[in-house]
């Protein structure tokens, strides 16, 4: 294990992945900010980084991942957007193909049904924890994931954390567009609402991993998610939500191991994938176009909707699904898929090693 | 200090478009370098650079001169060109075309002339002789013309021909794309170093002329040796692979010496061109000025129709630069992006907390 990461790996495809996922497409002017300061603080591609902890995950470990963001509370509480679940599901299927991980997702209870089918879309089948934790086993030849109800109560959080770590092997704990408290014990919107009572908490179970060494991993995109508090919550001062009068701003007190800001939330899961891929020199890690529109699709039968319009299409966070397929497509083939093996003269031959 | 905010709020939108394609998805491991010397040569968003030069340069019925063309098999075949260029070279010319009603006149080897013409017509624009594209212009029925002629290799008579075309025509701007550009001792040469002067039309003859005239010019490449790199020769001596010459100095390595205006630096040579075509569609705010993933499709496929080949694998086929069709097609889905096709970027702006910012911006310029 040690002796592979003696020589300075070749970075270019996590470079690469990064970029990709940060250009700000929808101009929402968060990401070149966020990007740039984690970047600054961390030193090497995010990407790299996050899949490298991931990485460390062993057969038939628990990865949780939790996702889910209530957001339209004053109509509707079951009202929840498709940003967060589909690249959720996205990584459940990446830690069960690329690690033999069992994949455990946490989401509010009324996002449970939704969360289901998105996983059914992507090749996980759901099951009870137990007899997904069997699927684990290569010869089971079974593709499969469990969910876990969220509880938005801060202790029964805290005690569902507790009993978790207690009683399973948890490799590692991902949160992708999961709303985390501020210091003021607030969990906001991006733009500085308090949402607290309707959010899934998740704080005490990073808090409980990191205590433990078990690697966690924040994705986000509006700077209000879990993760976005990293780098001693440098982006309190670098974004506008950020400020304290806003509710005590928007920024998490609780940090993560590791970060991956992302124009789009999803992407930030679908980098994350294609880094794993990378790293593990396996592209089928990565989903593909066709799955991605299956997931969206199934988003909107369950009634997702895109957080930015309100709709529930097919589109999310205001870019149209053939967006969404775009950056897969492309990630897809930065994950080594759709490319032909090239000889370059500036290339060193490493590369070509690096593809079986 | 306000117009300092506001010139660089239009400079992020823009650096977008060099952002993505300059992503380096073949893992050349050359991109990079080229474009932050480019980017510092010029201090702004490049594909904005380039496509203000252009808007500025032309308008309706002026001709914009674009070379374009890599023969790149000589030892088998003079006929054999590759499918990084064409494409770029026709996207740029119905953008220019449709955007500012620009003649788009493309110089080719007299060996792909037809190869060439089919490109264009897949592109939207059809091709007749020069004088009958100016006439077209004038005329009542509609059509959208376009016009591709030999550029020769024997260096004067390419010498001729441009003093000739910029007697006859109304050029408004110069372009080449994937075009070879001659080093210091007037050698051509190829990314890895071999000389390939001798296949290749003289664009060089072109560009000086129009340079002579004053007349706005634009290189668009992606391995350091075309037309447009010469605007970054200094920078790249020594440090891009193969500069440096036999002699021990970049005056026979693989950087031209001739600069031109504007430089656009890409992953892939026709993402280049793409991406000033997005920034012109932008700047004209016109969505259509951009090609659509359907029009790119039926490009790459008449290019391989036709019998370019990608340079990179050998094959006939709708690839360019080793990457396969579909990776084309989701780059020019996610420019479109920026003239707001698939993006809904009004549900961002109109959240009320930003609508009164930028009202209050308003007010602050207009202090």
């Amino acid at each position: 294990m040690l002796a592979e990461r003696q020589d300075t790996p070749d970075l270019s495809l996590y470079e690469c992945i990064d970029r990709l996922l940060s250009i700000d497409f929808p101009e929402r002017e968060v990401i070149d900010i966020a990007y740039r300061a984690f970047r600054e603080y961390y030193g090497l591609p995010l990407t790299y980084l996050a899949a490298r902890a991931l990485a460390s995950v062993e057969r038939g470990q628990l990865v949780l991942i939790a996702t889910g963001f209530v957001n339209r509370p004053k109509v509707d509480t079951i009202i929840a957007e498709s940003d967060g679940p589909v690249g959720a599901a996205v990584l459940a299927r990446a830690v069960h193909v690329g690690l033999g991980a069992v994949p455990v997702l946490l989401v509010e209870e009324q996002i449970i049904p939704a969360m289901i089918r998105i996983l059914h879309s992507c090749g996980l089948r759901v099951l009870d924890l137990p007899n997904a934790k069997k699927c684990a086993d290569p010869s089971v030849t079974m593709d499969a994931a469990a969910i876990l109800a969220s509880p938005t109560d801060w202790s029964a959080a805290e005690e569902q954390a507790r009993t978790l770590l207690h009683q399973e092997s948890v490799g590692a704990f991902i949160a992708i567009e999961k709303g985390a408290s501020n210091p003021q014990g607030e969990i906001l919107f991006s733009r500085g609402r308090i949402c607290t009572p309707t959010v899934g908490k998740i704080d005490p179970l990073v808090r409980l991993c990191r205590e433990r060494g078990i690697p966690t991993i924040g994705i986000g995109d509006g700077g209000n998610e879990m993760g976005m508090g990293n780098a001693g919550g440098i982006l309190r001062t670098l974004l506008e939500y950020g400020d304290p009068k806003y509710n005590g701003g928007i920024v998490p007190a609780q940090e993560t191991d590791y970060v991956i800001p992302a124009t789009v939330s999803n992407w930030g899961g679908y980098g994350l994938a294609a880094a794993l891929a990378g790293l593990l020199r396996n592209p089928s890690i990565m989903h593909d176009e066709a799955t991605e529109r299956r997931m969206l699709a199934a988003s909107s039968f369950e009634g997702l909707i895109d957080g930015v319009t309100g709709t529930t299409g097919t589109s999310s966070d205001g870019l149209s699904e053939d967006v969404h397929a775009a950056i897969v497509g492309l990630l897809r083939t930065l994950a080594g898929d759709g490319l032909d093996d090239i000889d370059w003269p500036g290339r060193d031959a490493s590369r070509s090693g690096d593809r079986s | 200090m306000p117009s300092d905010t506001a010139s660089s709020a239009v400079e992020r939108r823009f650096e977008r478009i060099d952002r993505l394609v300059t992503i380096d998805f073949p893992r050349r491991g050359v991109i990079g370098l080229l474009y932050e010397a480019a980017r510092e040569e010029l201090g702004r968003p490049l594909c904005l650079h380039a496509a203000e030069m252009l808007k500025n340069g032309l308008s309706a019925g002026r001709v914009v001169l674009i070379a374009t063309g890599w023969l790149d098999r000589p030892h088998v075949s003079l006929s054999i060109a590759e499918t990084d260029g064409p494409p770029g070279a026709a996207v740029l010319a119905r953008a220019l075309h449709v955007g500012l009603g620009a003649i788009p006149v493309v110089l080719v080897e007299e060996e792909i002339l037809g190869p060439m013409t089919s490109v264009m017509h897949a592109a939207g624009l059809r091709c007749v002789a020069p004088d009958e594209a100016l006439m077209a212009a004038g005329g009542s029925g509609a059509l959208h013309p376009a016009s591709v002629i030999a550029l020769p290799k024997e260096r004067r008579e390419a010498e001729r021909l441009a003093v000739n075309l910029l007697d006859r025509l109304d050029v408004g701007a110069f372009v080449a794309i994937e075009k070879g550009g001659e080093n210091r001792r007037g050698r051509i040469r190829t990314s890895r170093g071999a000389d390939t002067t001798d296949a290749l039309g003289k664009a060089d003859a072109v560009l000086e002329a129009c340079r002579a005239r004053g007349v706005p010019t634009l290189g668009i490449g992606d391995g350091g040796n075309e037309i447009g790199m010469g605007l970054i020769h200094e920078r790249l001596a020594g440090r891009l692979r193969n500069s440096i010459g036999s002699d021990g100095t970049s005056d026979d390595g693989v950087v031209p010496v001739n600069r031109t205006d504007a430089l656009v630096a890409a992953t892939v040579s026709n993402w280049g061109a793409y991406g000033v075509a997005a920034a012109l569609a932008m700047l004209l705010d016109r969505p259509g000025v951009l090609h659509t993933v359907e029009t790119e499709q039926r490009i790459l496929e008449a290019c391989a129709a036709a019998g370019f080949i990608d340079g990179v694998t050998g094959y006939v086929g709708p690839s360019a630069d080793g990457l396969s069709l579909d990776v084309h097609l989701n780059l020019v889905r996610l420019l479109r992006t920026f003239v707001n096709d698939g993006v809904n970027t009004a549900a961002w702006r109109n959240y009320p907390d930003r609508l009164e910012k930028l009202a209050a911006e308003r007010g602050k310029d207009a202090r």
